[in-house]
């Protein structure tokens, strides 16, 4: 988002049709990767990304004038991909009561055979929301501290330790598989 | 830094998720059509819908039927009651004609938005959702007037389920409209079920439909 357009934020305010449209053109992929990175590659992506759009329509006419649109933008995002989670974890806790989740060492060793993306993808499911949300912020969105405080609403040292947690965990976990072999 | 350590094999991890996805055009068109759609489910004026009611029933091809009237009537009215049962939304927002318009310049095919009755928030411009209904065969029909600059590809009608209907909704401002239905880009029709304008733009036949005010 940072190669929008400095006036485009400006313009689809004023009620430039073309402009928001293009906004949105300009915004989804990076939207749809954080999304897929967070809730996992299926419709819930998708419809978390849409929902955020819908929302940055709405109230778009609130937003400061000459205020980052990114933070504003992934606070948005990053709470829909959680209110997804949250729906999917209750789900599941319905249907599949009683089942014993994997560990991430299990589902690694279950990914030998595939590259390293997908492993990656793995472990960082098996993360707490908080720890990929902030690794994904920090490490793949390259947001600062002070947007990802904006973003998550919390402090700089929970924020600091939920990325070094998350790298930890990735560490371990994919260093057992891709170089320990 | 805590958590700021970047080794081999946290860079490697950036690198295999860094690479976005495309921007699928059928995706973003999803996107405004479900965003359209929000801005139509607004709070309605009881004028206006009641507006799109008679612009619908005024359409011959829907007044034929005494039971479709009746059935669409009863459509609009479950619809501008249960629009006018939300809550207003927290703050303004760009009207669902804003949204739809912009869809077309992208040359995005969208589902059509459920287009209702159609205020900028401002409040200053009313536009009233007036659906056109054309029968006829041919491989793709457009609609032109004045509310286009009678550009032949600027909205394209559907088909409805593979027969000889084709519809569109557009929102117009309130008063007199010059239109006439465009067969495969070239062959001008006016509508057999309306007034025929006798001061047709660029020659070709026409029809007019008055959208009455709010």
């Amino acid at each position: 988002m940072t190669k929008l357009p400095s006036d485009l934020i400006d313009q689809a305010r004023a009620g430039d049709r073309h402009a928001f449209a293009r906004l949105v053109e300009l915004c989804y992929p990076r939207a749809l990767r954080f999304a897929r990175q967070m809730v996992g590659q299926s419709e819930d992506a998708e419809e978390a990304v849409q929902d955020s759009f819908v929302r940055v329509h709405r109230y778009l006419d609130g937003f400061k004038p000459g205020a980052a649109f990114e933070p504003w933008f992934f606070r948005i995002l990053a709470n829909r991909c959680r209110t997804m989670l949250e729906k999917r974890r209750r789900h599941r806790a319905v249907i599949e009561y009683g089942e014993v989740p994997p560990n991430a060492a299990e589902i690694v060793q279950a990914a030998t055979d595939v590259d390293l993306h997908h492993a990656v993808l793995r472990v960082l499911d098996t993360l707490p929301t908080e720890q990929r949300e902030a690794f994904l912020l920090r490490h793949i969105e390259d947001l600062s501290y002070e947007d990802m405080m904006d973003i998550t609403g919390a402090g700089l040292s929970a924020l600091r330790m939920r990325v070094k947690r998350a790298c930890d965990t990735l560490r371990e976990q994919l260093t057992e598989v891709h170089y320990d072999r | 830094m805590i958590g700021d350590e970047r080794d081999e094999l946290i860079e490697r991890v950036r690198h295999t998720l860094t690479p976005l996805p495309p921007a699928d055009p059928q995706s973003v068109a999803r996107v405004l059509s479900a965003i359209a759609e929000d801005a139509a489910a607004l709070p309605a004026r009881p004028t206006v819908w009641i507006a799109r009611v008679r612009a619908l029933l005024s359409r011959p091809m829907l007044s034929l039927s005494g039971v479709g009237a009746i059935a669409v009537l009863a459509l609009m009215l479950g619809y501008g009651l249960r629009s006018q049962t939300r809550a207003p939304a927290a703050v303004p927002e760009l009207a669902a004609v804003d949204a739809f318009d912009a869809l077309t310049p992208m040359g995005l095919r969208v589902p059509r938005p459920a287009l209702q009755a159609m205020t900028n928030d401002a409040g200053a411009v009313a536009v009233v959702a007036v659906d056109f209904v054309f029968e006829g065969s041919g491989e793709r029909v457009s609609l032109v007037g004045d509310f286009n600059n009678w550009a032949v590809d600027s909205t394209p009608m559907q088909r409805i389920d593979s027969g000889p209907l084709w519809s569109v909704t557009v929102p117009l401002t309130p008063g007199r409209h010059v239109y006439a239905f465009v067969v495969d880009g070239e062959h001008w029709q006016a509508d057999p079920n309306a007034t025929s304008a006798p001061d047709a733009d660029f020659g070709k036949p026409g029809s007019v439909i008055m959208v009455p005010p709010r």
